[in-house]
């Protein structure tokens, strides 16, 4: 196989929860790429598996009741699906890591953000405690946390949301990692934090080098900082591209209707109020899909046979996919 | 223009007790003199970020938490010092819709029985009026009879918010508050229910305070919007100055920080540095003032005043 040039490339990857209600395929046949440096977004609704696409990634889906029962992920040309845990736990935190939506449930309470972060050092770059500590508060200077040398002895209860989310930051990069993802990082704090935190990765990215794998629902934070755009609908990705293409020049149906279905800043004040426009009916649930694609029962140009066959991931350019008939020969 | 609402001066302190005998050593100033005015048919927008009082300063006004201090006057009358008993009868003026549809349901009752309930309560469209009134609430909203007899458990999201806006509509309200009504929802619901909440505006007259965080909502529901930091009003103007023509500090940063859906626009963003201080030791003067680029001498000692620039724009900042 040939994916020399991606620094991550996941094929078909299929992660499916049983459970007394039935089986749940939150992620059903999922593929995407990221290359080095570079910052991808995942984007859909809650429930459209990209959470889980993400784990399935970092071998954090818990089993039972959870499992990834088919597909391949390719890091570095070896396939993370083949490790053991141990062989993971080499990975997690020190080539690939994750942040997540609530610092304060991700942090643990009963530890010091030093000790936490130090920890960081002591496993993957066998440093003694010393220096280690020491490291830890380098790296709580690196996200801009002030007096550093205060704050390493601190809790996570006595950091402000905005604060913790930089704590988490700061252990999630301590190791120099290849790939960060970051799952909803902003989504729990406030517009104004959310502005120093995304700043913030940005800027760390420029000198870590690191490739992002961003998970958001929120469109504006993808456009501002994603390159490349993922979005999921229902366990599959409905449009991947390039974010200028995405945003300008959507495709699929369901990424037309969420772009014109969100109010945006300034448009009522300069061009008078529109009606939005709506996507019809709910989000499905992962029990009751129907055959064929997901998004039809909603889909305004839908087709016969879009009830029938889920259509395949096909290019329209070169960097442009998208799964829709419309698109699609038969 | 008829004025609907009035408040003044609005305070909510919350008393901080601790220890063996519960004596009061604080207070929380979560709204600390908030005053406003809706007219009628008119939507007002009550914006700012967690902490910063929009949501108790609604509460306040149905007075479902005491305010310690001001006046709420709807339709001329002093709700602040009404008794239990006089309130009751205005509050079939007054509802609200809350964020959650998941925690605002009785999950015991069926949609029916939830519609129908202020009903009872307030002794209106009794008898075979009642399930007359019910169907045609639920056709209202976008739900069906039958979903009626249904309970909140089988429905989804932002079918659940259209069973508390059925219930909000029960008693024909002039005023409704909605207390982020669209921030628990998804992406593709969030526009359905915007779009509802604007329709119904149209049929039935109402007044509404919407109480958000995401701006980009408020603008394209509200007429008037107020931006709100630490219990107090920053700046209040008419949507289109408050996006145009912002004047306050904080209305600024906070609009610049909002990301754009659209990768062209390139913006220069104002980073606020550090966080929102604590309500229960807010700073002196202006509490915006410790996070301010343009902070002045008298900022840290005095606390500006709500002043009228002109054209109904109002900025609490010493700039102006």
């Amino acid at each position: 196989m040939n994916n020399d040039s991606h620094l991550l490339k996941v094929d078909n990857l299929k992660t499916y929860f049983y459970t007394f209600e039935g089986t749940a395929k939150a992620v059903d046949d999922v593929s995407f790429f990221i290359d080095k440096g570079e910052t991808l977004g995942l984007v859909g609704e809650s429930g459209c598996g990209k959470s889980v696409t993400a784990q399935s990634v970092m071998r954090l889906i818990p089993e039972p009741p959870g499992k990834i029962v088919h597909g391949t992920i390719n890091f570095d040309n070896t396939n993370l699906l083949d490790f053991t845990m141990k062989q993971m736990r080499e990975i997690r935190g020190n080539r690939i890591s994750m942040i997540f939506q609530e610092p304060m449930t991700s942090l643990n309470p009963v530890f010091t953000i030093g000790n936490q972060i130090s920890e960081m050092f002591i496993l993957h770059k066998k440093l003694n405690k010393k220096e280690s500590w020491e490291r830890a508060i380098e790296a709580l200077k690196a996200v801009q946390i002030p007096a550093p040398e205060k704050r390493v002895h601190e809790y996570p209860h006595q950091l402000s949301g905005g604060m913790r989310q930089r704590a988490m930051i700061a252990m999630a990069l301590s190791c120099d990692p290849e790939i960060l993802i970051a799952d909803e990082p902003t989504t729990a704090l406030d517009v104004t934090i959310q502005a120093q935190i995304l700043d913030l990765m940005m800027q760390l990215k420029e000198s870590f080098n690191a490739a992002i794998m961003l998970i958001t629902h929120d469109l504006g934070v993808i456009a501002e900082i994603a390159q490349r755009i993922v979005v999921m609908y229902a366990g599959k990705v409905v449009e991947e591209g390039k974010t200028k293409d995405i945003f300008e020049d959507p495709t699929h149906p369901y990424t037309k209707g969420l772009l014109s279905s969100i109010p945006k800043l300034g448009e009522r004040a300069r061009k008078g109020r529109n009606k939005l426009e709506e996507i019809k009916g709910i989000v499905p649930s992962l029990y009751e899909l129907t055959p064929g694609c997901s998004f039809s029962p909603r889909c305004p140009e839908a087709l016969p046979i879009c009830r029938e066959h889920s259509p395949k991931l096909i290019n329209t350019d070169q960097s442009h996919k998208v799964s829709c008939w419309l698109y699609s020969d038969f | 223009m008829e004025t609907l609402l009035k408040v003044e001066n609005l305070e909510v302190h919350f008393p901080i007790k601790k220890g063996l005998l519960s004596r009061t050593v604080g207070y929380v100033y979560a709204v600390d003199g908030v005053s406003l005015t809706l007219e009628k048919g008119e939507t007002i927008g009550l914006v700012g970020e967690s902490g910063c009082g929009k949501t108790t300063t609604g509460l306040a006004v149905l007075r479902l938490v005491e305010p310690s201090g001001g006046n709420v006057i709807f339709e001329g009358k002093n709700l602040s010092r009404m008794s239990k008993k006089e309130l009751r009868s205005l509050k079939k003026k007054m509802q609200i819709i809350f964020q959650d549809p998941y925690s605002s349901l009785n999950p015991r009752m069926t949609v029916n029985q939830i519609i129908g309930d202020p009903m009872d309560i307030h002794k209106m469209y009794q008898g075979s009026e009642k399930n007359e009134r019910i169907s045609y609430l639920l056709d209202k909203v976008g739900l069906t009879p039958e979903q009626g007899r249904r309970y909140p458990h089988e429905f989804s999201g932002g079918q659940r918010q259209r069973i508390g806006i059925a219930r909000a509509l029960a008693l024909n309200p002039q005023f409704i508050i909605a207390d982020e009504p669209v921030s628990a929802l998804d992406v593709s619901i969030q526009a359905q229910i915007i779009n509802l909440l604007v329709d119904l505006q149209n049929e039935f007259d109402l007044s509404y305070m919407i109480i958000a965080h995401d701006l980009a909502v408020v603008e394209h529901i509200c007429d008037r919007i107020v931006v709100m930091y630490l219990g107090n009003v920053m700046e209040m103007a008419s949507y289109k100055n408050i996006y145009l023509n912002p004047k306050h500090p904080y209305t600024k940063a906070l609009l610049s920080a909002i990301p754009v859906p659209d990768p062209n626009v390139k913006k220069s963003r104002i980073i606020l540095k550090g966080d929102v201080p604590s309500p229960i030791n807010p700073p002196n003067g202006c509490p915006f003032h410790p996070r301010c680029a343009y902070k002045l001498e008298i900022c840290d000692k005095e606390k500006p005043e709500l002043k009228d620039i002109g054209g109904d724009h109002y900025v609490a900042c010493f700039l102006y």
